[in-house]
């Protein structure tokens, strides 16, 4: 049965595929539901953006609404520029029992590069939409022509940071491709201004899958099954030059790299770190700046947010709140980790486990920021819901961390 | 067992259509008729619906908490708009199969304990919809062992083309939570109407004071205080029509019907005739002379219809040519503005689409604008072809604050169109082939 949420922070299923699709320059995503699917979705993440939708009526919901697909999807096809064309079915669709994937068929028999993906909301939140595009990407890419051949020597993709849902997307995802082109190696990073249709082609080119959250984690599997595609897990993003160095030996090691291009670029961004931590430290020391935190955020940024924090700062992690319901086999592992860890998608819970933490600040989305307040506490957001847009500054990297130390310095007195 | 309570959707109550793009004149005399023919989209995009828009009244009232009956998602518009206290009962696969009374008992007493509202309202959306789930025996019982009302909210998603279904909706929730009045009416306190709780709501009702009145804002405050007042007017005739109408019945408030308070001359006449419905002394006049700074430029607008067809009063006010007018859905209440804007305008044709900014580009293109004025998506889509817009909604153009604020921006906008420039680079989102085509290629009539 369903677990009531008192102020949700995702969107569905529907709302996370449609972020992924139109993330990614080429794709464009038509809605096969209701009206207001894509317009909630629009609006939880402030876009002001146009979604293609066959806004079934009264009449489609009880005769059908696959001949309205039929009619939406043939004038997507000429009206919307784009290479590929991803059906989203929404609750409704799958409610009536509208068979999208004949009617997706039938187009795609046509020669169009078309598939479908079954995204009902009530399959579960944005980051299964994010699961559930991928999977059926990679296991439709045969019909991404012409199709890639051989593997791309050096060609990683990265996966597990959903678009719009998870703050810093993009910031976070040029870091990690900055950091993987430092060490001689290339990204792939689907999503963004270098993100396309052939990056979904390339999928299958990869020498390796970096996996950056559980979210990641699906359709790594899936290209190793498909492509024999190997992949490297990593319990969060990392934050800051110690768990960013850690990354990239391990990468070094799973893939071909020079030892010496690796460890030399390790140590300019490392110095870099020294440097600028250096000059801040003066700053921390003089406010007496160690404070007990909580954290309140993903499974992306909140692992990597607490080891930073304390390995790197020294802070006592007093509340750490993973919210996005993460597979049991990533809780169990960060369970084994962090002591404090709660699990919760429940605004109110949350909310409980912050006015009982007894933290000296708090880490969170727009959400925590009243609770924070009225504890008269000092607040950085870190996750979503945010105001901040994050798009050029994230906390993902060795960058991340510098941003992050930056922060703090904003926020004390 | 008594039958469900039904909601008339706009299209059987007031004949509304949501897709029109051509003459007034034979539009109105269609609606007249009373036998207006639906329009279709052949090809169609996201956009408001009725959910959304119910949500949109709810989430603004003080100390009320809202339970989503649905998948999460369909809570979507509310973190960043809701000021109310609000749950979702994230229906999941099993429950669209098995029911859902269950969650949505537990959502309705989770939001309770913690947040104490005096009424909790029930969102249905498609899922319940269409399993056709019973919420009345879930409500009736909370609402019985809390001690206070559990409102369903008869919103679905589909039944309904025009998203304003869902103002009716919320409205048919609201006025239950009114009680008759105890004592006889205020003379001197009326009811505001408005959705929207924006700095032109603050204006408007700081005007009225000025006029001696006590003003409730309704629903957000004065609701449960509604049916005291000797009259109720609106700013948002659209979006609370319903909730004035049903004041009038249900408690004989009379609701005064005036255009909204939008231009120089709309405020004043807006202002007058509430003294007068008062017994109060009429504001002295506006000075015109001052705004007459848009002159000569072309503008093309997109609002709710009220708004838009007062806001082309006010651009030529303020000296501008108006070249293009949109609208959200038309309906038979609406026969009089659209006569009255025909004669003014004989050659200006009415484009009617809620979203559908694939509509607005290619009318936008072949109209070639100065500037456009409308809700941010479309604007942004305008800027996106190189045309200089300005993004309001019809709060930000109340009042005499509005035509200062409107002039303003729009001052901006066609001065510096330095991002509009930057935005118009990238290649176009639509194929060439369909700027070829005309703007209502895709609105087709229904066929039954």
């Amino acid at each position: 049965m369903a677990i009531p949420l008192l102020r949700s922070r995702t969107g569905c299923a529907l709302h996370g595929a449609l972020y992924t699709a139109a993330a990614i320059p080429g794709v464009v995503p038509l809605i096969h539901s209701t009206t207001g699917c894509g317009f909630q979705a629009l609006q939880l993440v402030g876009s002001a953006g146009a979604v293609a939708s066959s806004n079934l009526s009264e009449k489609q919901i009880v005769f059908g609404g696959t001949s309205r697909l039929r009619e939406q999807l043939k004038n997507t096809i000429q009206i919307v520029n784009g290479e590929l064309h991803v059906v989203l079915s929404g609750c409704a669709a799958e409610m009536i029992g509208d068979d999208s994937p004949a009617m997706v068929k039938e187009v795609r028999d046509q020669g169009e590069a078309v598939i479908n993906v079954g995204t009902a909301g009530f399959h579960g939140s944005a980051h299964h939409g994010y699961d559930l595009f991928l999977k059926s990407i990679i296991a439709h890419h045969s019909i991404l022509l012409p199709q890639p051949e051989g593997t791309n020597p050096g060609l990683i993709n990265i996966l597990g940071l959903v678009p719009r849902q998870d703050a810093f997307w993009l910031a976070d995802l040029e870091e990690l491709s900055r950091m993987i082109s430092g060490i001689g190696l290339h990204a792939n990073t689907l999503f963004g201004p270098n993100g396309s249709v052939q990056s979904l082609r390339d999928l299958a080119r990869a020498q390796l899958t970096l996996v950056v959250s559980p979210w990641g984690l699906g359709p790594a599997r899936e290209l190793e099954s498909r492509f024999g595609i190997p992949w490297l897990e990593t319990d969060g993003l990392p934050i800051g030059a110690d768990a960013s160095a850690d990354l990239l030996r391990r990468l070094g090691d799973a893939v071909d790299v020079d030892p010496q291009a690796l460890e030399s670029f390790l140590a300019d961004e490392t110095r870099r770190e020294d440097y600028i931590l250096d000059l801040a430290a003066e700053a921390f020391f003089r406010q007496g700046l160690q404070p007990d935190f909580a954290v309140v955020a993903g499974s992306l940024h909140a692992p990597g947010l607490v080891r930073f924090l304390t390995g790197t700062l020294g802070w006592r992690a007093n509340a750490i709140v993973i919210t996005d319901n993460p597979p049991p086999e990533s809780r169990s592992r960060l369970t084994a980790e962090f002591s404090e860890i709660r699990f919760s998608e429940d605004g109110g819970e949350i909310e409980d486990f912050l006015r009982d933490s007894d933290a000296e600040i708090i880490l969170g989305s727009d959400f925590e920021r009243p609770t924070a307040t009225g504890l008269g506490l000092p607040f950085i957001d870190v996750s979503f819901p945010i105001k901040r847009p994050g798009l050029a500054d994230g906390y993902g990297g060795f960058r991340g961390g510098l941003t992050l130390i930056e922060e703090i310095g904003r926020v004390q007195p | 067992m008594a039958r469900k309570p039904q909601l008339a959707t706009r299209e059987k109550r007031l004949s509304a259509l949501g897709a029109y793009l051509g003459e007034i004149g034979p539009l109105s005399a269609e609606l007249e008729s009373g036998d207006a023919s639906q329009r279709i989209r052949t090809f169609a995009q996201t956009g408001p619906d009725d959910i959304t828009q119910a949500l949109r009244v709810l989430g603004g009232i003080d100390g009320a908490g809202i339970v989503v009956h649905g998948a999460r998602g369909c809570a979507a518009v509310l973190p960043r708009t809701a000021g109310a206290a609000w749950a979702v009962t994230n229906l999941d696969q099993r429950d669209t199969i098995l029911g859902s009374d269950k969650a949505l008992s537990q959502a309705i007493r989770a939001l309770y304990r913690r947040h104490r509202p005096w009424v909790i309202f029930v969102v249905a959306t498609p899922v319940v919809a269409i399993n056709n789930d019973d919420i009345r025996s879930a409500t009736e019982e909370a609402a019985e062992e809390l001690g206070i009302p559990v409102q369903v909210v008869r919103s679905d998603g589909f039944r309904s083309r025009i998203a304003a279904t869902g103002f009716d909706a919320a409205a048919q929730a609201l006025l239950p939570l009114v009680p008759q009045a105890s004592a006889e009416r205020r003379s001197d306190r009326i009811n505001l109407l408005a959705v929207d709780q924006g700095p032109g709501l603050g204006h408007i009702q700081t005007l009225l004071s000025e006029l001696g009145l006590e003003v409730q804002l309704v629903p957000a405050e004065g609701l449960r205080q509604a049916a005291t007042a000797s009259l109720t007017v609106t700013v948002q005739p659209d979006e609370t029509d319903a909730l004035g109408v049903g004041l009038e019945q249900q408690h004989g408030v009379p609701f005064l019907r005036l255009p909204p308070p939008i231009g120089l001359a709309a405020t004043h006449s807006f202002l007058a005739a509430v003294a007068q419905a008062t017994g109060r002394d009429a504001p002295a006049p506006p000075s015109l002379a001052p705004l007459n700074k848009l002159t000569g430029q072309r503008i093309a607008l997109a609002l709710p219809p009220a708004a838009a067809f007062a806001a082309a009063d006010l651009i030529e006010e303020l000296g501008g040519i108006v070249t293009g007018v949109g609208v959200e859905h038309v309906d038979i209440g609406h026969v009089a503005v659209l006569k009255n804007f025909a004669v003014k305008h004989p050659d200006l044709p009415l484009h009617v689409a809620s979203g559908q900014s694939f509509e607005h580009v290619n009318r936008l293109a072949r109209l070639s604008p100065d500037l456009f004025i409308g809700p941010t998506e479309l604007a942004l889509a305008a800027a996106r072809q190189g045309i200089p817009a300005v993004a309001v909604r019809s709060d930000d153009l109340l009042g005499r604050r509005g035509a200062a604020h409107l002039l303003r921006q729009a001052s901006k906008a066609l001065d510096q169109p330095a991002l509009a420039a930057r935005l118009a680079r990238p290649p176009s989102a639509y194929r060439p082939s369909w700027f070829r085509r005309s703007p209502d290629w895709h609105i087709k009539l229904e066929v039954k």
